[in-house]
């Protein structure tokens, strides 16, 4: 359950600073307007969805290192 | 040696670092450092919750207004374009936390940093419902009586209101607060924003009523690195268990023949311990400078008639042998570690207000028309038409003047001037995006390309802003 925690943790902390560099070069709404199929993406959605999203993808990303770390082939 | 493949298990070591505590019950404390903490939580708590009321020129002061990218500070704008300031008042947040732990240990954790400050406030309302720290335990022990059901609920109503107010005042940073507060109390409230405004609130109540000092021993970054700054100068919160030990209590500590030491034993140190430690053990990593103990000795040492200072703050040094390191303020300050951290702020700080002071208060991006290098006018001359944005990054509408530089053979003109050949007015915040032509003069030497300098100037205000920006001037080639 800590590891989960610290996983959780640090990946908030580095998601948000992610976010602050991901979004201070590019703009939601200028995102939703170039994505594949035009989406309406309101700035603070788009800001909430990217921080979410990158949380979500440095947890998995420190799960895995975890995994990793604790476990042996075979 | 062949040794069978270990399978190791997911936790293999990791239990052994995390011990499954119990509620803690600190004990109140009366003092000096107390009250610099209660001082210090009434102010850090104020300005957070009062902060989002100012207004400045018809907007809220402080607003990071995310929607339109831009963050108001008073009477300070900051585009994305400025994210160089970000970076350095981050930079200064890190090297000045650096200089304080260096001078004097872990200060900001015992009297400003958000889970003290809030646990505090938290703690605040707990004592005001259930009482004393003895009453609090024996309140656990007791089966759920009516008391202690309305106890235990109004204590959760305050912390759940508070935490509310907190999340929704932390959202409020971001959207103005006098639509968020309406919309938030009618119940009108939806979408992100109630979303940040419940996860904010959630992680208050869950940091400062629940986790505390798990905190600071487990999540903080800080806890775990901030002794790197430490050298055997930085004061510290120490035992001095040269006067107090050998420590007696009661009985024996009135037989008279045997040896004794100031401590009495009564524990009172590690009853008020926020973190549970007993600081007579020595400095130890959960301990976060709160300095409690340090008031409750105190307390206790006038009540038994001996001096204070039983346990203070003292440094490394000092306690190695206390005649020949005295500590002063040459040996808290004057310290190379102190003087490189302090001129290392010092440098920093100056250079981020340099910039800020300097920082223009609108910008220009020239592009060149894309559609013909260069087209010949009516009357026969060369013509090379731009594209120029200016972002008026200022709190006030501007009209901008448009000279060359560099070349006196041409002349520039807006290509839709407004009254005095100026451009039209762009609002504050805004981007105008206009036309200029410029034009070579009659009978000119004509060249492939040369280089040209545009100036643009603030005509409003007198503030007198000026950028020059470089482009090219296209011909025909020969």
């Amino acid at each position: 359950m800590v590891l989960v925690a610290t996983a959780l943790w640090v990946s908030f902390l580095s998601a948000g600073v992610a976010t602050m560099l991901f979004f201070a070069t590019f703009d939601p709404q200028e995102i939703g307007n170039l994505a594949t199929y035009p989406i309406e993406l309101d700035r603070l959605s788009g800001y909430s969805i990217g921080f979410l999203m990158f949380w979500a993808l440095l947890s998995c990303n420190s799960f895995a290192v975890l995994w990793l770390s604790n476990t042996e082939p075979g | 040696m062949s040794e069978t493949p270990k399978k190791a298990t997911p936790n293999n070591g990791a239990s052994s670092l995390y011990a499954s505590s119990e509620k803690i019950y600190a004990r109140e404390v009366k003092g000096t450092f107390q009250r610099l903490r209660n001082l210090s939580v009434v102010a850090l708590l104020g300005w957070y919750y009062i902060a989002p009321w100012i207004t400045w020129g018809g907007r809220q002061a402080i607003l990071f207004d995310l929607p339109a990218r831009k963050f108001h500070l008073f009477g300070l704008t900051l585009w994305p374009q400025d994210f160089v300031f970000l970076t350095l008042l981050l930079i200064l947040a890190g090297l000045s936390l650096f200089f304080f732990t260096a001078v004097a240990g872990r200060v900001w954790c015992g009297f400003a940093c958000p889970q003290t400050v809030w646990t505090e406030a938290f703690i605040w309302m707990e004592r005001w419902v259930e009482g004393s720290r003895a009453q609090q335990m024996k309140l656990t022990a007791q089966p759920w009586t009516l008391t202690k059901v309305r106890k235990r609920f109004t204590k959760q109503f305050l912390w759940i209101a508070f935490s509310l107010l907190t999340g929704l005042t932390f959202v409020a940073y971001f959207v103005p607060i006098r639509e968020l507060a309406p919309a938030f109390f009618q119940f009108e409230l939806a979408g992100w924003s109630l979303f940040w405004v419940l996860f904010y609130g959630f992680a208050t109540y869950g940091n400062a009523g629940f986790m505390r000092e798990q905190v600071c021993q487990y999540m903080c970054p800080y806890a775990r690195f901030q002794s790197a700054m430490f050298d055997k100068d930085t004061l510290i919160i120490a035992y001095d268990d040269e006067r107090g030990e050998p420590r007696s209590r009661g009985k024996k500590r009135k037989d008279t023949s045997s040896e004794k030491g100031d401590c009495i034993d009564c524990g009172l140190c590690v009853q008020v311990c926020p973190t549970g430690i007993d600081i007579r053990d020595g400095l130890q990593y959960e301990c976060i400078a709160c300095a409690a103990c340090i008031d409750v000795c105190n307390e206790v040492m006038d009540k038994v008639d001996l001096p204070r200072n039983l346990i203070r703050y003292s440094s490394e040094r000092h306690d190695q042998s206390k005649e020949t390191y005295s500590l002063s303020l040459k040996t808290v300050l004057l310290r190379p570690r102190v003087i490189v951290y302090g001129t290392l702020l010092a440098l920093v700080s100056v250079a981020f207000l340099v910039a800020l002071a300097s920082r223009s208060s609108f910008q220009v991006d020239i592009l060149r028309d894309r559609n013909a290098l260069y087209r010949w006018s009516d009357e026969q001359l060369l013509e090379n038409s731009y594209q120029i944005k200016v972002m008026n990054k200022g709190q006030v509408a501007q009209k901008y003047k448009l000279s060359l530089e560099g070349i006196d053979n041409a002349s520039v003109a807006w290509s839709k001037p407004s009254d005095g050949g100026a451009s039209a007015v762009v609002k504050a915040g805004e981007i105008g995006d206009f036309n200029a032509i410029v034009t070579l003069d009659k009978g000119a030497e004509i060249g492939r390309s040369q280089p040209i300098s545009f100036v643009i100037e603030e005509v409003l205000e007198d503030t007198g802003g000026s950028i020059t920006e470089e482009s090219r001037f296209w011909g025909p080639s020969d």
